[in-house]
């Protein structure tokens, strides 16, 4: 049992509060992500369980005991930072057994150790390499290997991959999920890129200005956004977010979007004239006849296996579309847009959702 | 008008090949050659004084052949002298780096009031050597009205005759309180580049404060300190006001380097020879000296 528990955790500084109360449970072999945007909370929040930053109010459990006042290398705990934070005048072998060598840990146990870590990792060629010699992915498999050799309860995982580039990231991801799984670890990871959170994660935190926005698997915060923000920062291209406004007429309940259409929607307790946003996927739109609504193409992102149609529907307002056509329209053709009702998102006038 | 006249009107036959290097000589030419007259005439000087029996008081110079060097290597004196230059390089060398990256750690930190702090420990680099010296003589190690005769006074203590009993070491707190402040400059800004999450990260592998200075900080210091060393030891082997202004090399040849060995056997013995056989003799110690720094040092940097 490897549970990582946070009860109402606060974080200021001096007057101004940056983590606003946060409860969360991360579960044995768990992998969480915390996901928000940059200055949102999620590094401090990771670094307050790592111990490098006290908690001003709440409690942190591990496994059950509380750890607030502990000290980060009796939390038994494991930390990857973004920079790799390697002790750049030892060797990769130095870097892995320096927290076995601090806790006393006898020379040939440690190398064995060491050892296996590397074969995990496939550093086993570079063990007597000083990390100004390795490239930025084998760095991070370095600062990973580090973490490995403690055999930590809890990795914690900050921005790893943010300083690779974007092919070895790609690479990095699939074999952080490997490790993961191979390990059996429990593993909390903070990303700012929400492709890293919806790919990797058990279960995503999404963090904005030290608050939760909703905390879910994957495809929970896909499928049901809790309210506009998450609804806009998970999925990519992102969800398009249509102002609009409550209006009834012949029993029917219409969106009247601000810029001049008008499409059905399902009923909803709100008064006439309320103002609500439309959520729709750009993979939930589609330019067929019949369409609820029209508009007019002015881009056209060709991507190979999809293809990405921005269609202005009035007043400026640009819907993404995602379609498998390579050719769906060309600029300028006015085309007509439909979607799957169900797939349609309502939140209110505070951007919560309706449904 | 002149030079314009001339430059313009320069020989482009077959003979003047225009290449990067030749082209570039001219301009060139001012620097390089002030550099070596400002470097090879005072050498060249030395050199041929040393091998004249030159005595102020009895000109004009005659030819002597060795015996300059003769007279300065047979000279009781010599030994004591270069052990002195050599302890006037290495105890300020060994305080200046420790109290430098004790400070430069200790300054790293935040604390209240540490832009004046920074202030005032780099203060003493703006005093120039022979006012510091002074300073200290007459201010501080002074036995009747000096400040630490007081505070032994004060507290029923014999006041120590600091340039009578212990004239090196004087010396030696001198030179440390004017060189620390360029110690803890330099170290000072290699530690605001070391990389906080180094230290984080090294805190998570269970490193207490000891440990990480040990392991982290240390290491990441030893390119700064390697300078530091060198560049001290250039000016360390120069020491020559503090000395004058204290002890004059005294009591006897007990605070005397090479630097003030060669100004009393020429400004106070008038024998411009023997002076300048000595300057020939430092050369070739500080040579030496660098030779093993160099060894030792750069292949560091």
């Amino acid at each position: 049992m490897s549970g990582v528990e946070l009860k109402s955790v606060r974080k200021n500084y001096g007057a101004v509060e940056v983590i606003k109360g946060v409860d969360l449970t991360v579960r044995d072999r768990e992998f969480v992500v915390f996901v928000g945007p940059s200055g949102c909370g999620k590094s401090t929040l990771l670094r307050m369980i790592a111990g490098l930053e006290e908690i001003t109010v709440g409690d942190l459990l591990i496994d059950g005991a509380r750890m607030n006042d502990v000290s980060p290398d009796a939390r038994g705990l494991a930390m990857v930072f973004q920079s790799y934070a390697l002790y750049p005048h030892m060797t990769v072998a130095g870097n892995m057994g320096f927290a076995l060598m601090l806790a006393g840990v006898p020379k040939a146990e440690r190398d064995l150790k060491v050892r296996q870590a590397a074969k995990i990792l496939q550093l086993e060629a570079l063990l007597d390499r000083k990390p100004g010699q390795l490239s930025g992915g084998q760095r991070q498999r370095v600062a990973i290997g580090r973490a490995i050799v403690r055999e930590p309860k809890v990795f914690l995982f900050d921005e790893p991959l943010s300083n690779l580039d974007a092919a070895l990231r790609v690479q990095m991801r699939v074999e952080l999920a490997k490790l993961h799984r191979d390990l059996n670890a429990t593993m909390i990871y903070v990303t700012h890129d929400q492709v890293e959170a919806m790919t990797m994660a058990d279960r995503i935190l999404v963090l904005r200005a030290g608050i939760v926005e909703q905390v879910g698997s994957p495809l929970d915060l896909y499928n049901k956004p809790a309210n506009t923000f998450v609804a806009g920062f998970i999925g990519s291209p992102k969800m398009n977010l249509v102002g609009a406004s409550v209006s009834r007429r012949d029993g029917q309940t219409f969106a009247f979007l601000d810029g001049g259409q008008r499409l059905p929607i399902g009923d909803v307790s709100l008064k006439d004239g309320a103002g609500i946003t439309l959520g729709l996927r750009p993979e939930a739109l589609l330019l067929s006849a019949g369409g609820a609504a029209r508009g007019e193409v002015s881009v056209i992102e060709h991507l190979g296996g999809e293809t990405l149609v921005y269609v202005d529907i009035g007043k400026g307002q640009l819907l993404t579309i995602k379609t498998g056509d390579q050719q769906p329209a060309r600029v300028g053709d006015i085309v007509p847009i439909s979607f799957d009702p169900s797939r349609l998102h309502l939140f209110g006038p505070d951007g919560q959702a309706l449904n | 008008m002149e030079n314009a006249t001339a430059m313009s009107s320069l020989p482009t036959g077959s003979w003047f090949k225009p290449t990067r290097t030749v082209r570039a000589w001219p301009l060139m030419a001012p620097a390089v050659g002030l550099l070596l007259i400002w470097a090879i005439v005072p050498l060249a000087l030395t050199l041929w004084y040393s091998f004249q029996g030159y005595n102020l008081l009895s000109p004009p110079a005659t030819f002597v052949g060795l015996e300059n060097y003769y007279f300065l290597l047979t000279d009781p004196d010599l030994p004591r002298v270069v052990w002195n230059t050599l302890v006037l390089v290495l105890v300020p060398l060994v305080v200046t780096v420790t109290a430098g990256v004790l400070l430069a750690v200790l300054y790293d930190g935040p604390f209240f009031g540490r832009g004046i702090a920074r202030l005032l420990v780099i203060a003493p680099f703006f005093v120039m050597p022979t006012v510091s010296a002074l300073i200290w003589k007459n201010l501080l190690m002074h036995p009747v009205y000096g400040l630490f005769a007081w505070l032994s006074r004060s507290f029923g203590m014999q006041p120590i005759d600091w340039f009578t009993n212990h004239p090196m070491t004087a010396i030696i707190i001198i030179i440390s309180w004017q060189w620390i402040p360029f110690a803890t400059l330099i170290l000072l800004t290699a530690m605001q580049s070391l990389d906080r999450e180094q230290l984080e990260a090294a805190r998570m592998d269970g490193a207490g404060a000891t440990t990480s200075f040990i392991f982290i900080t240390l290491p990441h210091l030893a390119r700064p300190v390697a300078v530091v060393v060198m560049l001290e030891t250039i000016f360390f082997l120069a020491i020559y006001a503090e000395i004058l202004v204290t002890t004059v090399g005294g009591p006897g040849v007990i605070t005397t380097n090479i630097p003030f060995y060669i100004y009393s056997r020429g400004l106070l013995g008038y024998d411009v020879g023997v002076a300048s056989a000595g300057g020939i003799f430092a050369i070739i110690v500080a040579n030496i000296v660098a030779f093993f720094f160099v060894r030792a040092i750069a292949r560091q940097l």
